[in-house]
């Protein structure tokens, strides 16, 4: 008899776990604005400053070495200081097109796209 | 008041020396044997039994197989699933150890610029080394942006491939400081319970409201780590 109870039990369980999961799905798409819009309010600030920082002491530390390496002093660092800094906004701006934050076509970069990256 | 810096210092507990290299086995190594053992025995434990309807410690192992699986899926492509293991061991280990640092008295070894960069170099040159792998000597092709002007690349090359060397820094240095700051923070406001005396409850409201926003830093921040591998995974699998 129990046998009987589990067999009827299984018998729809595929068609409810579909329908568990379009109905997942269809709450899911309002979940995932909400969870890119915390991520854009949480790491962002701190993500994108990384990002900056990280590139102009880079850039900077690799042109010292190598001006000091080379002798060249002081137009490597120069050099170097400048694409670093360049190197960690495309960085920074690479991060923000990615969680949504701005159009990389170009557009007002408004906030309208919010959440669709 | 007690010095917020003096949680970070590596205290040698065997000290080893060989051929005058300090390989001392210190608290940050214990820390990170005790991280190991325990993410490992929770997945462990929790496949042991393997049952249809999971029970608390299997739907534990479970979740973190589907987030992770689909983290992957997200951001690097079905293609990427082939270096699951590699990066549930990664998000794992950084989870672990983030999380266990908060415990009192233990070590977290993730505030160390040294480790979160042995992680992020190992990740950078392993991908590197993959897209070289799967592209040849077309992978070079990466660091030239489509569709850039001829009498522009000159400028952009280099550009790109400094902004492509500085990821291992970026990643360690976001992991690090996110840890290194919080520990101090919490060690700050702590020092001030004593201090104040009667008044110490005002601080040590604070402490524990820190204490719950580590937490979610260091889920945080593990998240982040494990995100941007996938992103470089991508990368280096389709070159955009």
């Amino acid at each position: 008899m129990a046998d009987d109870d589990h067999d009827r039990a299984f018998a729809d369980l595929d068609q409810r776990i579909r329908a568990a999961r379009d109905q997942r799905e269809a709450v899911g798409k309002g979940d995932g604005a909400d969870r890119n819009q915390s991520k854009l309010n949480f790491g962002t600030g701190l993500t994108v400053g990384i990002e900056l920082v990280v590139g102009v002491v880079a850039g900077v530390g690799l042109g010292l070495a190598l001006d000091s390496w080379l002798g060249t002093r002081p137009f490597l660092t120069i050099l170097l200081f400048l694409l670093g800094t360049a190197a960690g906004m495309l960085n920074a701006w690479r991060h923000l097109v990615r969680i949504g934050m701005v159009d990389p076509h170009g557009g007002k970069g408004d906030g309208q796209d919010r959440g669709s990256g | 008041m007690a010095d917020p810096l003096h949680q970070f210092v590596i205290n040698p507990l065997v000290p080893i020396n060989v051929a005058g290299l300090d390989l001392s086995f210190t608290q940050s190594s214990l820390w990170m044997m005790i991280t190991v053992a325990a993410a490992y025995g929770l997945v462990m434990l929790g496949t042991k039994h393997a049952a249809l309807i999971p029970g608390r410690l299997q739907s534990v192992v479970e979740l973190a197989y589907e987030f992770i699986a689909g983290l992957i899926k997200d951001n690097a492509g079905r293609e990427g699933m082939r270096y699951f293991p590699a990066i549930f061991t990664l998000f794992m280990f950084i989870l672990f150890g983030n999380m266990l640092g908060l415990v009192p008295m233990a070590f977290t070894f993730t505030s160390h610029i040294i480790v979160t960069f042995a992680m992020a170099i190992t990740v950078f040159v392993l991908i590197t080394a993959l897209g070289f792998a799967i592209h040849g000597a077309h992978f070079a092709h990466f660091f030239v942006p489509a569709g850039a002007p001829k009498a522009m690349i000159p400028l952009l090359v280099p550009i790109e491939i400094i902004s492509y060397c500085v990821r291992p820094i970026s990643l360690s240095v976001r992991l690090f400081v996110n840890m290194m700051a919080g520990h101090m923070m919490l060690k700050v406001f702590a020092g001030f319970v004593t201090a104040l005396g009667i008044f110490g409850f005002a601080p040590l409201a604070v402490t524990v409201a820190l204490l719950g926003f580590e937490v979610v830093v260091a889920f945080l921040q593990a998240y982040i780590f494990t995100v941007l591998t996938c992103i470089y995974l991508h990368d280096a699998i389709h070159m955009h």
